[in-house]
């Protein structure tokens, strides 16, 4: 196994365990930061596998405006899973 | 027993998938599929072909136009979609809310100052996109949360005020409109959809104004479901 | 033997800022009220990353890819202390108040858990 593989799998190992954090999450805040987290992995392994186009979208829209998005629509509807 | 059930499925689809996957040629291996059917056309004349050297965009904006049309559409029918819900309730706009604080002057003048060097980078991502990766959504999205940054660090009703209401209904069009312009002129001048004029430098040009539109169209969009969601916040 | 020292040099810096970013979680998880956590993650974007990019730079040598490393450093210096006032800012307004030893005690006799 090469240390790029060892990367790879590193970045999916978290990007597991942030999919599962998130499925798992109760206060809904945490889990938009934490998708934050997640896009931001898919976008290092984006650049990693040599698709930077993807990888900058995948930063702007998955990392940066869905939080926004994600936060004004937890404003109206309320922090907590019921 | 539910539960039991749903791991049942999970393993079964889980180890379909793996069988199919482990069935996949090793990525960048010269003999997969994917590599011996288009795409060595496309890399042999696809900067000709598509006025662009950037093959991601030439593939985007040219062999797969109607791809991305298709994508501009559901991106423009998102933002009508979250515009009548706005509407359906009466919004009273933005206003100042009780819970409203003045603008830090620090965070005020930091963002003064970064704000031209980020307008910049996404024009550059828009306008350089057919060379370089990045192209128009990427530069709008930068451009959109630009916006965005101002609006929350501003307040919404600054932001709005830039805004007028006739350059938002275009603005948030003009990807469309770009899209099928250039669709319907290639099926009447050359014979088929997305046809390009003869010389390079029009195929070019009618690319980077194709990059512009979609940015442009990305942004406003993007705007648009801020400012609907930040009205929405008031009501 | 420059070329040692050099990467010997960014190795250091690398390592400390890897540190920073290390003490700068533990700060995170560790640390009583909002203002103190806060004051912990700042330093990760601010020194730690800071820190690491210069350790890139010295690496990548006089190279066009160190003028956007500097550039980077600029930007973060700019940005990661705005970021945390922002956030300073907004938690003060909020309701947050400032942990002392007296208000923890308190805390701690009023919910007896």
């Amino acid at each position: 196994m090469s240390p790029n593989d060892v990367f790879d799998l590193l970045i999916l190992v978290l990007l597991i365990t942030c999919a599962l954090a998130i499925a798992r999450m109760k206060d809904l805040a945490a889990a938009v930061i934490l998708f934050s987290v997640y896009s931001f992995a898919l976008c290092l392994l984006w650049v990693h596998r040599g698709a930077p186009d993807v990888a900058m979208t995948e930063a702007a829209v998955g990392a940066g405006i869905t939080a926004v998005l994600f936060f004004y629509t937890l404003a109206r509807t309320g922090r907590r899973e019921k | 027993m539910r539960n039991a059930l749903a791991l049942v499925v999970v393993i079964v689809l889980a180890g379909l998938m793996m069988a199919g996957v482990s069935q996949l040629p090793p990525p960048g291996s010269p003999d997969g599929a994917v590599h011996r059917h288009v795409a060595a056309h496309y890399i042999d004349g696809g900067k000709e072909a598509a006025g662009a050297p950037n093959l991601v965009t030439a593939v985007l904006l040219n062999y797969r136009a109607l791809d991305t049309y298709g994508e501009v559409v559901v991106i423009f029918a998102a933002l009508l979609a979250v515009l009548a819900v706005g509407l359906a309730g009466h919004s009273r706009g933005p206003q100042r809310g009780a819970d409203e604080l003045p603008v830090s002057p620090v965070v005020d003048l930091v963002i003064r100052l970064l704000a031209p060097f980020i307008a910049l980078f996404a024009l550059f991502m828009i306008l350089e996109g057919h060379v370089l990766p990045g192209g128009g959504f990427q530069g709008g999205v930068v451009l959109g949360a630009l916006m965005i940054l101002l609006g929350l660090v501003l307040g919404p009703r600054r932001l709005r005020r830039m805004l007028p209401t006739p350059a938002l209904f275009w603005t948030r069009s003009v990807a469309l409109l770009a899209f099928a312009l250039v669709a319907v002129a290639g099926l009447a001048l050359a014979g088929w959809l997305f046809a390009l004029p003869e010389q390079y430098w029009l195929r070019e040009l009618i690319i980077v104004g194709l990059e512009l539109a979609i940015g442009i169209g990305a942004a406003f969009a993007l705007v648009g479901f801020y400012l609907s969601l930040e009205a929405d916040r008031h009501r | 033997m420059s070329e040692f020292l050099l990467s010997v040099a960014a190795a250091l810096l690398i390592a400390s800022g890897c540190l920073f970013f290390l003490a700068g979680t533990v700060g995170l998880l560790r640390l009583p009220d909002f203002f103190c956590r806060l004051h912990a993650t700042t330093k990760c974007d601010a020194v730690g990353g800071v820190l690491i990019l210069l350790g890139v730079a010295l690496v990548a040598g006089a190279d066009g890819q160190t003028v956007r490393i500097v550039a980077l450093i600029a930007l973060i210096a700019i940005s990661s202390p705005t970021a945390g006032h922002a956030l300073a800012r907004a938690g003060w307004h909020a309701g947050h108040r400032p942990w002392t030893r007296e208000s923890g005690e308190k805390e701690k006799s009023h919910e007896p858990e």
